[in-house]
C-alpha cells in the first residue's frame, strides 16, 4: 500500500519533463522553473488527500507552480526595481491549465537546450536525467559515483551557462537540426553505456540509467517521429537491453554472449526493437544507429551462437565503417571476419590496421586477438593477449572474468 | 543578448602581411564585419596593437604596479574582438565560426553580464 507521498512523487515523477520544459518556457529560467515546481510539491503534500484527489495532477501542479514562479519573480524584483510589476500582475491572469493536454510541449526544446554542445559533455547527462527524467541530485550522483556536492555543482553549472550564455529554449533551424540531435543521442547512449557497464552492481542503485535512457530515447523518438536515427536508437538500446539479464551470473559474473542462455533473453523487447528498425529502415535517412540496431538485430535473430550470420554482420559493421572510421570499428569488424571467414584473416586484419596503436591501451583488443589465437590453436599466444587485457582494465568484473579464461587457457597450455 | 566574441590566435600563425594569402584573409574580415552591420548585430569590433605592447595594472595595497605584457604567458594571445547584440547563443556561436581567425586561432565568446540598473 503506497501513502500519499509516494503517489505524489509518483505524479511528479511521470509528468517531471513536461512540466519543467513547460515553465521554463513560459518563464526564460530552467532554475526557477525547477523551483517553482518544488514550491507546487510542497503545497500538493500540504493539501492533496486521498480522498480530495486533484482531477488532474499535473494540471493542478502546473497551474500552482506558475503562481509560485511569480510570486518567487516578485521577491526579487522588490530587492531590484519595481518597473516590471505591472507586466507580471497582468500575467497572473494566464488561463489556469485544466487537463494534462492544456500543458504546452516544450520538452523538446528543453532536450536540445540541455545537450547544447556548449555545455560540458559529463554536465549534459546529469542535467538531463535530472530536468526531464526528474531524478534527484543525489540519485544521479550515485550513479555517477561522484558526491552529491560534487553533482549538485555540476548541476548549478550547467544552468548557470543556459541563463548567462543565453543558449536557446528551441528547436534547432533545419540546418542544424541533423548535427543537433546527434548530440542528444550520444547522450542519451551515454546514460545507457553507464547503466549497461553498472547494471551488475544494479542493487547499490537504486535507479537503471537503461531504463531512463530508454524512456528519453522513446520521448525524442515521438517528438521527432521523421528522424529515424532516434528511432535507431531506441532499437539499438532495447536490443543490448534484452540480454541484460542473461550476461551475468547470479555471482555476478560476466557471460560471453557466445555462452548466454538465450531463453533469458527479454523476446518481447527484441520483437519490439525489430518491429521498430524495420519501420525506421523503410522510411530512409540511414545512420550509425540503425546499422548498430541491425548487427544487433542479427545477433538476437541466431536461436545459437553458432547460428549467427557473422556475413550478414560483417556487410553491416563495413557499412558502419563509413559512418564511423577508426580503429574501435575495425576491431568488431575483424571479429566478425574472424567468424565470418576465418580467424588468421581476423588476426592479418587487425595486423594490418593503420590506426592499430590506438588500439594498445584498449582491452578488448587483446581480448578479441586472445579468442582468435586461441581458436588457431596457439594457446600460449592467446593467454600472453589475456594478460594484457587484463593490465589495461580496472572493472573488477571484467578483470574476474579474464582471470577465469586464462586460468582455463593455462590448465590447456600446461 | 550581447556578446563579445574574442579573437585568440599565436602570434604570427596567420598568414603573412604583404602575401596575396593576407590579402584575402583581410577580404574575409571586411566581409564578415560587413555581414554583421547588415544584419543589425554588430556594436563594435577593432583588432588590437601587438601583445608586446600590453601593459597589465595591478593594485594591492593601495600601491599600482605595472608590469610589461599580458597577464599570462600563453601561447595564444587576444588579437582582437567584436562586441555583438546577438539573438541568444546560437547565434553568437554562428557568428564566432565565421570570423577569419577562427580557422586557425580560436574565438572564446562570452556573454556581457547585465548589471541591474541603478537607482535614479
Amino acid at each position: 500500500m503506497i501513502n500519499k507521498h509516494q503517489k505524489i512523487e509518483a505524479v511528479v515523477r511521470e509528468h517531471h519533463g513536461r512540466l519543467v520544459a513547460a515553465l521554463a518556457s513560459r518563464f526564460s529560467d530552467l532554475s526557477l522553473a525547477e523551483d517553482a515546481l518544488q514550491d507546487a510539491v510542497v503545497e500538493a503534500l500540504a493539501n492533496w488527500s486521498f480522498e480530495d484527489w486533484p482531477t488532474n495532477p499535473p494540471a493542478w501542479l502546473m497551474t500552482v507552480a506558475s503562481r509560485k514562479a511569480i510570486d518567487r519573480l516578485r521577491r526579487q524584483l522588490l530587492h531590484q526595481t519595481k518597473i516590471d510589476q505591472l507586466e507580471l500582475d497582468a500575467e497572473c491572469d494566464q488561463p489556469v491549465e485544466k487537463s494534462c493536454e492544456d500543458i504546452p510541449d516544450h520538452r523538446l526544446q528543453l532536450i536540445f537546450a540541455c545537450c547544447h554542445p556548449a555545455i560540458a559533455e559529463k554536465n549534459r547527462t546529469a542535467l538531463i536525467l535530472k530536468v526531464i527524467c526528474g531524478l534527484s541530485t543525489e540519485q544521479i550522483a550515485k550513479a555517477w559515483l561522484v558526491s552529491e556536492t560534487t553533482m549538485a555543482q555540476r548541476l548549478v553549472r550547467a544552468k548557470n551557462k543556459i541563463s548567462k550564455a543565453g543558449i536557446p529554449f528551441s528547436i534547432p533551424e533545419i540546418s542544424q537540426l541533423s548535427k543537433r540531435l546527434t548530440g542528444v543521442l550520444e547522450v542519451i547512449y551515454l546514460i545507457f553505456n553507464a547503466g549497461y557497464q553498472t547494471s551488475d552492481s544494479a542493487s547499490l542503485v537504486d535507479i537503471d540509467l537503461c531504463d531512463e535512457a530508454i524512456y528519453l530515447g522513446k520521448l525524442v523518438m515521438s517528438l521527432l517521429p521523421d528522424q529515424m536515427e532516434a528511432t535507431g536508437l531506441v532499437a539499438l538500446m532495447l536490443f543490448h537491453h534484452s540480454r541484460v539479464n542473461a550476461r551475468t551470473t547470479a555471482e555476478g559474473d560476466l557471460v560471453l554472449m557466445e555462452n548466454q542462455d538465450r531463453s533469458l533473453w527479454n523476446h518481447e523487447k527484441i520483437a519490439l526493437a525489430d518491429k521498430l528498425l524495420k519501420g525506421a529502415l523503410m522510411k530512409g535517412g540511414l545512420g550509425p544507429y540503425q546499422v548498430q540496431a541491425a548487427i544487433s538485430a542479427v545477433h538476437c535473430q541466431a536461436a545459437t551462437f553458432e547460428d549467427t550470420d557473422w556475413r550478414q554482420i560483417l556487410l553491416l559493421y563495413h557499412h558502419l565503417e563509413l559512418y564511423q572510421p577508426g580503429p574501435v570499428v575495425q576491431l568488431n569488424l575483424a571479429v566478425a571476419l574472424s567468424f565470418a571467414e576465418d580467424p588468421t584473416k581476423g588476426i592479418y586484419y587487425l595486423d594490418h590496421l593503420p590506426e592499430l596503436r590506438k588500439l594498445t591501451q584498449y582491452h578488448p583488443y587483446y581480448v578479441a586477438r586472445a579468442d582468435m589465437l586461441r581458436r588457431i590453436g596457439d594457446p600460449l599466444a592467446a593467454a600472453e593477449q589475456l594478460r594484457m587485457a587484463i593490465s589495461c582494465t580496472d572493472n573488477k568484473i571484467e578483470v574476474e572474468h579474464l582471470r577465469q579464461q586464462l586460468n582455463a587457457l593455462d590448465s590447456e597450455n600446461s | 543578448m550581447q556578446y563579445l566574441l574574442m579573437i585568440y590566435s599565436e602570434e604570427g600563425s596567420g598568414p603573412e602581411p604583404g602575401s596575396p594569402e593576407f590579402g584575402d584573409y583581410m577580404q574575409a574580415y571586411f566581409s564578415f564585419t560587413q555581414e554583421m552591420k547588415e544584419r543589425g548585430l554588430f556594436l563594435a569590433g577593432e583588432p588590437l596593437e601587438e601583445v608586446s605592447t600590453a601593459s597589465t595594472v595591478r593594485v594591492r595595497n593601495n600601491q599600482t604596479a605595472v608590469t610589461d605584457g599580458p597577464f599570462a604567458e600563453t601561447k595564444e594571445v587576444l588579437g582582437g574582438y567584436y562586441l555583438l547584440d546577438c539573438n541568444g547563443l546560437d547565434e553568437a556561436l554562428e557568428c564566432a565560426a565565421k570570423i577569419p581567425t577562427a580557422a586557425h586561432g580560436s574565438i572564446e565568446v562570452r556573454p556581457i553580464m547585465k548589471l541591474p540598473d541603478m537607482p535614479k
